[in-house]
């Protein structure tokens, strides 16, 4: 499968590219004001309204800020990725459309499935999910659900 | 079997229709026997069996198999319809459904009673010794009677289907002519029907596409709106106005995608009067108007709770048993009536009943004993107005409990589900003869107007179905914002309400530059009063932004814990705004009503809040046309005001326009029609007033917009003698013009407003006004004394009355308003009807209500005429015609 690779700080990871609506950059945040912070705010998707999540503050990290690097991925929501999924890799998302923030895109890798390992011991993380190997380097394979629906994660969100 | 299986979920959904439509067939049946409907209950449980069985549903199919046979049976004539049958109809309905629902499609349950109850229905008592073929021999009154006779042998569908019923037949009498005639007759109806159900093409479509489509329709419009403005001042645009109507019409079509006939719900209630009928031992019946009228899904889908809590209520409370109607002179059976209808862009149902009314005076005395109101309060409502405390929560007149109502839950809730909808319920009672509740309802809820606010830098969003008005408290106004144990409380028109700020409602506290807040500046607090159900309370805001029709679209998941927010939605700018909730504030902040209105209304006396209702005060609408002078009119006759710029308008010969929302506007300048400055020239924008008066569709060009005052009107007669200038009066320490818009009317286009001409001076000229409104009750004066009224003026009822027994010969005519404090127009007619020395006396209702329902009722409760408020010509009509005809 595919999938598309960024940055968090110096980690490169990675999400398969069947979730992914689309990519984009400079939208302009509309803070909710009460929400927790992991929430940048509410863009405005050509009508539709999608929720950020700052994936620095998601994984308790430095907050990322906008810059001209820094990239939002948009995922496809459910009943979107039913559509076109394949009936061999059962994915999730979230019910709804919602978008990570990330500070910067890389390449699109294609990872077969016997190259995926599973997440060491030391360093198991609810939004990892496998870990896959790229020359002298690890990409961590992130699982979308977890993210995406971060507030079922309760610690989180405080 | 497999749940998973696509085929299988398909057929799960098909059961669930077919199971629909068996109980809306059903309730068709109620109403008497029709081939058609046997057709298609028969086609329906047909499916369902044949369906349950390539399943494996085991028991659904051995249900609907017998269930089946009946009706092929009835169907083919072999079995004559009766009543009785439709209880184990329903029983066997009811089953199938549960089978459908239960986890094990009812593969584990047991249905022998059911299907024994089913066959006893073709066997009928003759079935002792012949098997069920007898059925059809005996007629339906005998076996009704006989009924309950236990079937030992159930006869076994293979016998039932073999027998012929007619040639065995020597006792069929009636029957026999009727069922051959019945069926030859019938046979091309069934192709007929089966025909136009092919014929009748739809297609099922998911909802979620619909509101998919619902969703980006709004948004074309957005960007329609967004497209116009941008290109405003392009010459010709005929394109772009031609897409846009197209774009509108794409609006109303999508909007009525969703529109579904209340019919469905309505059908229902057929089902639950029948079995509440029984349980009551009462007979009733339910008389269903306008199945037709169309609704938004997803409003649909929420009445049906409330609606039956209603029902039930007219069952059990309303109507009497049936000796004590007897004894009453009434029909012994208890008529329901559930109706709807469309009336000004919503839709109106009523549920109303013919039984007791309710007691007043119950209500008060249980009102009282649960500390809703004091007893002084309760002394001086209305009937009405007593009644309509069952909507408080808390309060239930039933004396004893019953399974059905009486908990004492109820009511409030109902009230609140139409609120949420954005809705409204009242209700109307005659001791006696009945109750009537009447809901309003808007037709969507998809697209509302709303307010958009400025609050610390954020924008939001406040549907005006949860807005009650605006406040802006300055340094120097009487009524400040109080502190209460470190809580800001405000002290309106006598309630004190709680004051909120966004910072209290989100925890989150935010630096502003402080030059952004309008309190800091000027010292002034604006705040917003919202309400949810009988909750008030205020929300500080900055500033108010615009109006605009907003698509308000869910949070997603990972906000929906925040319930102070109904929602996002995308302005016509393309920004995102937050969409507040009144009900979800008042519910994380624990708001209710008892916290605010009754602890705070007991505190202040009765007469206070009375002399407070006296010296009502009138909103007023402040502007200004040329620099200097101030303005104003009535707040309740403004429509709308909007913010425009030179260039939007256009001039035809020397008239000048503008177009706002499709419409030509004729814009006013008053400088025309009264002795003003003239307009500054160096505006670039100004604003227009557009006044609420039937056909009367004019924009008051205003060069500002100063404030709107709630405020005691001390109307000084104008100095000068100009007819659209009702008076002067100091505002803000200003001199204040208050425009006399009807005569601007009249003015502008006199044909149609044209001053009615009373000849001469009336001779019976002596004319007593009931209005508690100061600014009608000084309007009306003026008006009767252009036309040479001596007239004499009571602030209500109650004033009236004590006039009136003061001089009972001295009047010739009452004008009376009918909402009023103490004693309201209804009470004042009924009093004065039923005293012998002032029921001669014509009295004439002036009221705003429009409905014809209104006039109604205002005629049955005495009242000699009717007219409209708003309608000078009117007013001085239905005066005139009682004095002329005198």
């Amino acid at each position: 499968m595919l999938y598309s690779t960024f940055y968090l700080g110096q980690t490169q990871m990675a999400v398969p590219i069947p979730c992914i609506l689309e990519i984009g950059r400079s939208f302009k945040f509309h803070p909710v004001r009460g929400a927790p912070e992991v929430i940048d705010g509410l863009i405005n998707l050509r009508g539709k309204v999608v929720s950020i999540v700052n994936l620095g503050l998601a994984f308790e990290e430095s907050k990322i800020e906008p810059s001209d690097e820094s990239r939002i991925f948009i995922f496809k929501n459910n009943s979107e990725l039913k559509e076109v999924a394949d009936s061999d890799a059962v994915m999730e998302t979230a019910p709804d459309n919602i978008g990570i923030h990330v500070d910067r895109i890389s390449d699109v890798i294609r990872v077969e499935n016997e190259e995926l390992q599973a997440v060491p011991a030391n360093m198991v993380h609810p939004f990892y999910k496998h870990v896959v190997r790229r020359g002298d380097s690890f990409i961590i394979i992130l699982e979308p659900s977890k993210i995406l629906n971060l507030h079922e994660t309760p610690d989180l969100l405080s | 079997m497999n749940p998973e299986d696509e085929v299988f979920k398909n057929f799960l959904v098909e059961m669930g229709e077919k199971l629909e439509e068996l109980e809306n067939g059903l309730a068709e049946l109620e109403d008497g026997f029709s081939q058609d409907v046997v057709n298609k209950l028969f086609r329906a449980v047909h499916t369902i069996k044949g369906g349950g069985g390539f399943f494996g549903l085991t028991k659904v199919s051995e249900l609907s198999h017998v269930f089946e046979d009946v009706l092929m049976k009835v169907r083919e004539g072999e079995l004559p319809y009766a009543d009785h049958m439709l209880g184990p109809f329903y029983s066997a309905c009811d089953a199938l459904k549960g089978m459908h629902e239960a986890e094990d499609y009812g593969n584990n349950s047991d249905i022998n009673q059911l299907c024994s109850e089913l066959r006893q229905v073709e066997g009928g008592p003759g079935s002792e010794e012949v098997p069920s073929p007898s059925a059809s021999e005996v007629e339906p009154e005998e076996r009704k009677d006989e009924e309950k006779t236990p079937i030992e042998k159930a006869p076994s569908n293979e016998s039932s289907e073999s027998s012929a019923p007619e040639d065995l037949t020597p006792k069929t009498k009636p029957e026999e002519a009727k069922a051959p005639a019945e069926k030859s007759d019938k046979s091309p109806v069934v192709s007929r029907s089966e025909k136009s159900v092919n014929q009748n093409e739809t297609i099922r479509v998911k909802v979620d596409l619909l509101n998919k489509l619902m969703e980006l329709t709004g948004e074309i419009v957005l960007g329609r709106n967004q497209l116009l403005r941008q290109f405003a001042k392009m010459d010709d645009k005929s394109n772009l106005v031609a897409m846009a109507h197209m774009i509108s019409d794409l609006q109303q079509l999508v909007l009525q995608t969703r529109m579904q006939p209340i019919g469905g719900t309505f059908t229902k209630f057929k089902r639950i009067v029948r079995d509440l009928a029984k349980q009551l031992d009462k007979p009733i019946d339910l008389v269903i108007k306008g199945e037709d009228t169309e609704l938004d899904r997803s409003i649909i889908e929420s009445l049906s709770d409330p609606l039956t809590h209603l029902i039930r209520n007219c069952a059990d409370h309303g109507l009497e048993d049936p000796s004590t109607r007897i004894g009453q002179g009434k029909d012994r059976v208890g008529t329901v009536w559930l109706q709807a209808r469309h009336e000004g862009g919503q839709v109106v149902i009523t549920v109303e009943d013919d039984g007791k009314g309710i007691d007043a005076a119950k209500v008060k005395a249980k009102a009282v004993a649960n500390n809703v109101i004091s007893q002084t309060e309760a002394d001086a409502m209305g009937e009405n107005e007593a009644a309509k405390l069952i909507f408080h929560p808390g309060l239930s007149t039933a004396e004893a409990v019953t399974s059905l109502s009486g908990r004492g839950v109820g009511m409030d809730v109902v009230k609140s589900t139409f609120e949420k909808l954005g809705g409204a319920i009242d209700l109307e009672t005659n001791l006696g003869s009945g109750t009537k509740v009447i809901i309003h309802l808007p037709t969507t809820l998809t697209i509302m107007s709303s307010l958009i606010v400025r609050i610390e830098g954020d924008r939001y969003a406040v549907p005006h179905s949860e807005l009650k008005e605006v406040i802006l408290v300055r340094p120097e106004d009487e009524i400040q914002i109080e502190q209460i144990r470190d809580r800001e409380v405000y002290r309106l028109r006598g309630n004190l309400i709680p004051i909120l700020s966004m910072e209290e409602i989100t925890g989150v506290r935010r630096e502003v530059e402080k030059d952004g807040r309008l309190s800091s500046k000027t010292g002034e607090v604006l705040f917003l009063v919202l309400h949810s159900g009988l909750n008030q309370f205020g929300l500080l805001i900055d500033s108010i932004d615009h109006t605009e029709e907003i698509v308000v679209k869910p949070l997603a998941q990972i906000l929906s814990s925040h319930t102070f927010y109904a929602g996002s939605s995308i302005l016509g700018d393309s920004d995102v705004a937050m969409v507040l909730s009144a009900n979800g504030i008042c519910q994380s902040h624990k708001l209710h009503i008892h916290d605010l209105e009754t602890s705070v209304q007991s505190t202040k006396s009765f007469e206070e809040m009375q002399i407070l209702d006296m010296q009502e005060k009138q909103d007023l609408l402040v502007f200004r046309y040329s620099r200097n002078e101030q303005l104003a009119i009535p707040l309740s006759l403004v429509f709308k005001v909007e913010q425009i710029e030179v260039g939007q308008i256009q001039n035809v010969a020397d008239n000048h326009f503008i177009n706002l929302e499709g419409k030509n506007i004729l814009l006013l300048y008053l400088d025309k029609y009264l002795t003003l400055e003239p307009l500054p020239e160096d505006l670039e924008t100004f604003y227009i007033i557009t006044p609420k008066i039937k056909d009367f569709e004019v924009g008051i060009v205003a060069s500002s917009i100063e404030e709107s005052v709630h405020t005691r009107l001390n109307l000084d007669s104008p100095p000068i003698n100009e007819a659209a200038i009702l008076g002067i009066t100091t505002i803000r320490e200003k001199i204040t013009f208050l425009v006399d818009l009807f005569s601007l009317a009249e003015q502008v286009s006199p044909d149609r407003f044209k001053r009615t001409d009373l000849e001469g001076k009336p001779e019976k000229d002596r004319l007593l006004v009931v209005e508690d409104t100061p600014f009608f009750r000084d309007l009306e004066k003026t008006y009767f004394e252009s036309v040479g009224f001596r007239v004499t003026l009571a602030n209500n009822g109650q004033e009236a009355l004590d006039l009136l027994m003061e001089r009972p010969n001295y009047y010739n005519l009452v004008v009376s308003d009918i909402v009023m404090p103490v004693m309201d127009g209804y009470e004042l007619v009924k009093t004065m009807k039923s005293a012998e020395k002032l029921s001669k006396i014509p009295v004439i209702a002036l009221t705003s209500f429009t409905e014809e329902e209104s006039r109604e009722k205002a005629l049955e409760a005495g009242f000699d005429g009717y007219a409209i408020k708003t309608n000078k010509e009117n007013i001085l009509r239905a005066v005139e015609r009682f004095l002329v005809e005198e």
